[in-house]
């Protein structure tokens, strides 16, 4: 059952078995800021899942509501009960592709900016997104990173009332992914 | 004194009192800080594999009983992972192709954690729930050396 979790998420990047095209990283970073007049509300998650496929340019990306952290308790709190609920909507989930994969040469070392496009999904809601990344290719490895901004209205995510004003309605993402190639054994 | 300046000066000492109670109670709980890991008891103490084999029996389950909650996991080190601000701790059992992913904040890992592979160790963390590998986030090593 494990391994199909593993086998799933490169099936549906494309091809099942040829695993050397395949890129992994299970450490992703994935933060968010939100500017307030209050205060700027900010959380990190350092566990985020993401395989790409370096032939397709199919890439997904998964990350648990819950392992995201605050400086501040009640916020986390309130992400978790009020916000993401995050015991309905336990994941946070990204399926789409490089829209310019020729742009990027895997065998070479070098920085690529291309488009990524797909479909994000957060607090069980689906909308279509795109955004500008880039690609440090290092030695077979890709360290991936990009920034976008969604609309909370999009994810059905409500303010109350007391703090809408207060509070802004639109969120900043921001990625930064190490993988390491599927086939080779990962290196500390 | 009359009656009616009796209670109203009753009214306002209690305002007096409870007006800032509640303002330093309000301010106390909005900058709270997460609670210090090594202060809270853990609610399950588990072996890696059997946490990865019940999440990967039935998630939802397992999910129920461990998401959200602080844990200890006992098992033997296979990977460490370091960033800037951050160190990973996979424990696996060298078999199974999913693991136990500890996650340890800067302020966690001051002192740089100095593992072995194959090392076995104890881990505290809460779990945040199951991808490809069971996360656990906010660790702390229990038997430090």
């Amino acid at each position: 059952m494990k391994l199909f979790v593993l086998l799933g998420m490169v099936v549906l990047t494309g091809g099942a078995v040829f695993c050397q095209d395949k890129l992994v990283s299970r450490n992703g970073s994935v933060s968010f800021f939100s500017k307030t007049s209050i205060e700027n509300i900010e959380a990190h998650s350092q566990t985020a899942v993401s395989v790409l496929d370096k032939k397709t340019g199919k890439l997904e990306f998964s990350v648990l509501i819950k392992s995201f952290l605050f400086q501040k308790a009640l916020m986390q709190e309130h992400f978790n009960e009020n916000y993401l609920e995050s015991d309905k909507f336990p994941k946070s989930t990204f399926k789409g592709r490089i829209d310019d994969l020729s742009k990027i040469d895997f065998s070479q070392d070098g920085n690529y900016t291309v488009s990524v496009s797909g479909l994000l999904t957060i607090h069980g809601e689906t909308r279509p997104v795109t955004a500008p990344a880039s690609f440090t290719v290092t030695n077979g490895s890709a360290m991936g990173q990009a920034e976008f901004n969604i609309m909370l209205s999009d994810y059905n995510i409500s303010i109350p009332t007391l703090v809408k004003d207060k509070i802004s309605r639109s969120v900043k993402i921001s990625l930064n992914v190490k993988y390491d190639d599927l086939a080779k054994p990962q290196m500390n | 004194m009359k009656e009616w300046l009796k209670k109203y000066r009753l009214i306002g000492f209690a305002a007096l009192i409870s007006i800032p109670a509640v303002g330093i109670y309000g301010y106390q709980q909005f900058n709270r800080k997460p609670p210090d890991m090594h202060g809270l008891r853990s609610s399950y103490v588990i072996a890696s594999e059997d946490l990865v084999s019940q999440f990967d029996a039935d998630e939802k389950e397992a999910s129920a009983k461990y998401s959200g909650k602080v844990i200890t996991v006992v098992g033997n080190v296979g990977m460490v992972q370091s960033t800037d601000s951050s160190q990973t701790v996979f424990l696996n059992d060298g078999i199974s192709a999913s693991a136990v992913i500890c996650h340890f904040q800067k302020n966690a890992t001051d002192k740089k954690l100095m593992l072995l592979e194959g090392e076995k160790i104890r881990i505290k963390g809460v779990c945040s729930g199951y991808l490809m590998d069971v996360v656990l986030v906010r660790c702390v090593v229990e038997n430090e050396k």
